[in-house]
């Protein structure tokens, strides 16, 4: 390659960085960082077993329902992605996880229906009818057919103030309901407000046209059936268990029921009841039952920590295999620092960018991908150093020698990094959550290194290889002499006893 | 001049020859003893796979873990112990950092994610430490997620090995391909086993470490390969030298850069493994560096001792190189 092309590569790649970081700078880019590195609350949900087969479209509207629930409970800038069938939820900042697992968790199949009979815990016919109310607790109830389920029970309350125990579920009370009259899928809306007298809170419902026509059929039908009765009541049902059963109120006529697909619960608690029950009831039943799979979360404190615990690492790093590459190559060793400076601004600055086009989150598991990354690009400069070795070892003149070197180095590069390539890119295929922002960094620093080696490193050997001053100086470390000592003093030896021929 | 097999008078001492690439060490031919301390290593990991098993951390086994940062101090690990056991939870494991500002509890009997037990667990730990509840960092699994990732683990393993067979067939040939495997093999195995016998945690991030190090091991040995492929171009029925001592002289080449990539790769790692251990929360970076660490070494190992005379007894089974060594042996012999 001609010197001048040489110069151009040089000045290209080096024009690159300078350009790339320059936008960074100018326009005070940062990297996007994940909830690891800035706090926040990650959830991860799983179908749970025995749902056999389950449809895209029906794992989307999934995602739409949770995204809804969500929102219902104001995080700002929640992430709700959907890779295969795993769910994962990500709410940056200071989210209260506990109260992003209640409302996720409520995987609520709602469904309202007639009460048939209440059997309180001690009543005669109470072991006989339908199963324990633990069994009865787990899956969806049948929606056309009589069930029997439970309603949580609490013992008298400790003290004023203190919450009642519940206890346990084997003495809850069963009811026996009939079929499903309305179910999530019909409320279009529910809100928690307070009644007019302003003391206590309710909710507001809002039902769609089918669901409005049941309830009021079913509501006309209820409030002809005398005042005390059990049979006035309506038993709002969340996954399996009784969560109230509110009677119609007296003033409901019957036969007429209450119209308008509009209906108010009345749940006796406080404003944090009702704000529950509404967002229970907004967002309806996911479409399928998702089970946890993991979630956890993480302060800004600790997330902050671990982001300069791992700069902290790749920085050392840095500096040990900076100082490691000059002990060993002297002057160019130095050069290899400089490629690996070169490396790690256009890695990080990539990170930077691709946060801001593609929206790429820097996690732990990313950065320590740059930090293996480190490694390899070191290999590219000790492969090229160690191939100039061989081809000066060989008889080649500095210049002949880098030039060769250098085509040898680029095979082993390519083939090498094509390996650690196909490693990345398949971890990022078929691995989720931390694995990926692994696997892409690592991916990304291949790609980088390839290009790295076949521009700025290239350029810089192969002109310091050209300049007489440099090539001669035993501190630049490319002299015969100081690669291949034994060599030289092998052809020294013979060209004094006058058999060898000068090389 | 036929450039690699020149060797000058060595000037300096071994280590000096070794820093300028002219080691001589034997690696084919004893690869009788590669082949045997190879399969030791093996041996030694599968029996302790057997006998210890591997450690499982809470995402593969499902569990939950709380961390506390911010706390004032005054209590210790069991005050912790005992505040969450008396909630009813057994197997609980706590340790105290910092002078008592950080704590780590870890339950794996809690699996259920956001449950009964992982609240009052939260309220017994929120009243030891002095902390909000809220301030209380927790990570919970449940029991099926490690089976999920274990399965994409293996999915991505089995993937990836048949990918990298394929190129390596295409790129040099089949009998590279099965000599990487047979490496890969065994660096699989004994890191696992390494891990067995330890009984270092195995948590999702020594699994994608797993993967890293089999692509450096595999990196590794493309690069002797492509020497050896080189060198061995050369060799025809009149060569002086077999395939075994061609790939040995190959090896010997690209010995110093192993090593030097070993130690590049390396130092990068532990660096990692020394932040990572001494940060709480941080053990993503050193289980990764952990593994990364064992395995590189391992790899190191093996490219050298397995992948190699792996190959060139594959390679000389061939019949003109096995005439070729016929040949020279009985030419030495004629000699001798």
């Amino acid at each position: 390659m001609r010197k001048g092309r040489l110069a151009v590569g040089l000045v290209a790649s080096l024009a690159v960085v300078a350009a790339m970081w320059g936008a960074i700078l100018g326009l005070g880019l940062e990297p996007q960082l994940g909830l690891d590195l800035r706090g926040g609350v990650s959830i991860t949900l799983i179908p749970a077993e025995g749902q056999g087969e389950i449809d895209e479209a029906v794992l989307d509207q999934t995602v739409q329902v949770i995204r809804q629930r969500i929102d219902a409970i104001g995080v700002a800038e929640p992430d709700i992605a959907r890779q295969g069938e795993t769910v994962m939820v990500q709410l940056p900042g200071v989210a209260d996880r506990e109260q992003a697992e209640e409302v996720i968790g409520r995987t609520a199949v709602l469904q309202f229906r007639r009460v048939l009979e209440v059997i309180p815990f001690g009543a005669e016919n109470y072991p006989e009818t339908g199963e324990s109310c633990a069994a009865a607790q787990d899956g969806v109830p049948p929606a056309d057919e009589e069930v029997v389920l439970c309603e949580r029970a609490f013992g008298p309350a400790t003290g004023p103030g203190e919450q009642p125990e519940p206890l346990p579920a084997g003495q809850w009370t069963k009811y026996r309901l009939g079929e499903v009259i309305v179910s999530g899928d019909d409320v279009t809306d529910a809100r928690a407000a307070v009644d007019p007298s302003g003391i206590s809170w309710h909710v507001e419902l809002e039902l769609d046209r089918d669901g409005a026509d049941a309830f009021e059929e079913v509501t006309g039908q209820l409030a002809c059936e005398p005042a005390d009765s059990v049979l006035r009541q309506m038993a709002i049902v969340l996954d399996g268990v009784v969560e109230s059963a509110p009677g119609v109120a007296s003033d409901v006529a019957c036969g007429q029921g209450i119209g308008g697909g509009e209906a108010i619960i009345t749940t006796g608690g406080g404003r944090e009841d009702a704000q529950e029950l509404a967002v229970v009831l907004r967002t309806g039943a996911l479409p399928i039952e998702l089970e946890f799979a993991q979630s956890s979360s993480v302060s800004p404190t600790l997330g902050e920590a671990s982001l300069r615990a791992g700069l902290l690492a790749g920085l050392i790093g840095l500096i040990l295999v900076a100082v490691y590459m000059t002990a060993l190559y002297r002057g160019m060793g130095l050069a290899a620092v400089a490629e690996l400076v070169v490396f790690g601004l256009l890695v990080y600055g990539m990170v930077i960018v691709l946060g801001e086009w593609i929206g790429f989150t820097l996690t732990l598991a990313g950065i320590a991908g740059i930090i293996v990354s480190v490694g390899i690009a070191a290999d590219s400069s000790i492969i090229y150093r160690e191939r100039y070795r061989d081809e000066i070892r060989a008889g080649r003149t500095v210049r002949t020698a880098a030039e060769h070197a250098f085509s040898k180095a680029w095979r082993t590069n390519l083939t090498g990094n094509t390996v650690s390539f196909l490693a990345a890119a398949v971890l990022y295929v078929l691995a989720v959550g931390p694995v990926r922002g692994f696997a892409f960094t690592l991916g990304l620093s291949t790609l980088i290194d390839t290009i790295v080696f076949g521009t700025f490193t290239r350029s810089l050997f192969g002109l310091i290889a050209r300049s007489p001053k440099l090539a001669r100086s035993p501190w630049v470390g490319l002299r015969a002499e100081t690669v291949a000592p034994d060599i030289v003093a092998a052809a020294t030896a013979r060209s004094a006893s006058g058999k060898g021929g000068t090389r | 001049m036929s450039q690699t097999i020149t060797r000058g008078p060595a000037t300096g001492g071994g280590f000096k020859r070794f820093f300028t690439n002219q080691s001589q060490f034997d690696f084919v031919g004893r690869s009788r003893m590669w082949a045997l301390i190879s399969l030791v290593l093996i041996a030694v990991s599968l029996l302790a796979l057997g006998v210890r098993q591997l450690n499982f951390g809470i995402d593969f086994t499902g569990g939950t873990t709380f961390i506390v940062t911010g706390a004032a101090g005054g209590f210790g690990a069991e005050d912790l112990r005992e505040a969450v056991g008396a909630t009813g939870v057994d197997e609980v494991s706590a340790q105290v950092v910092d002078g008592g500002e950080g704590a780590m509890v870890t339950t794996p009997s809690i699996e259920e994610v956001g449950g009964e037990q992982q609240d009052r667990v939260l309220d017994a730990i929120a009243e030891v430490a002095g902390v909000e509840r809220g301030e209380i960092d927790v990570s919970a699994v449940g029991p099926r997620w490690g089976e999920q990732i274990s399965r994409q683990a293996i999915r991505a393993l089995v993937v990836f090995l048949v990918l990298v067979a394929l190129y390596i067939a295409i790129r040099f040939e089949w009998r590279m391909a099965l000599a990487a495997l047979v490496t890969l093999a065994h660096d699989v195995i004994v890191t696992v086993g390494i891990y067995a016998l330890v009984g270092f945690q195995v948590t999702p991030a020594s699994v994608i470490a797993l993967l890293t190090i089999l692509g450096y091991s595999l990196y590794d040995t493309v690069v002797v390969f492509d020497r050896v492929t080189e060198d061995t171009a050369r060799l025809s029925s009149v060569s002086t030298q077999t395939y075994g001592e061609v790939a040995n002289s190959s090896l010997n080449e690209v010995l110093i850069r192993s090593l030097s990539t070993s130690v590049t790769s390396l130092l990068p790692v532990g660096s990692l493994l020394f932040i990572g251990a001494t940060l709480l929360g941080a053990e993503t970076l050193s289980d990764l560096a952990l593994a990364l660490f064992v395995g590189m070494a391992i790899g190191t190992y093996s490219s050298i001792a397995v992948a190699t005379p792996a190959l060139v007894w594959l390679k000389e089974r061939e019949p003109r190189y096995a005439e070729l060594k016929d040949k020279i042996e009985t030419r030495r012999g004629r000699k001798a």
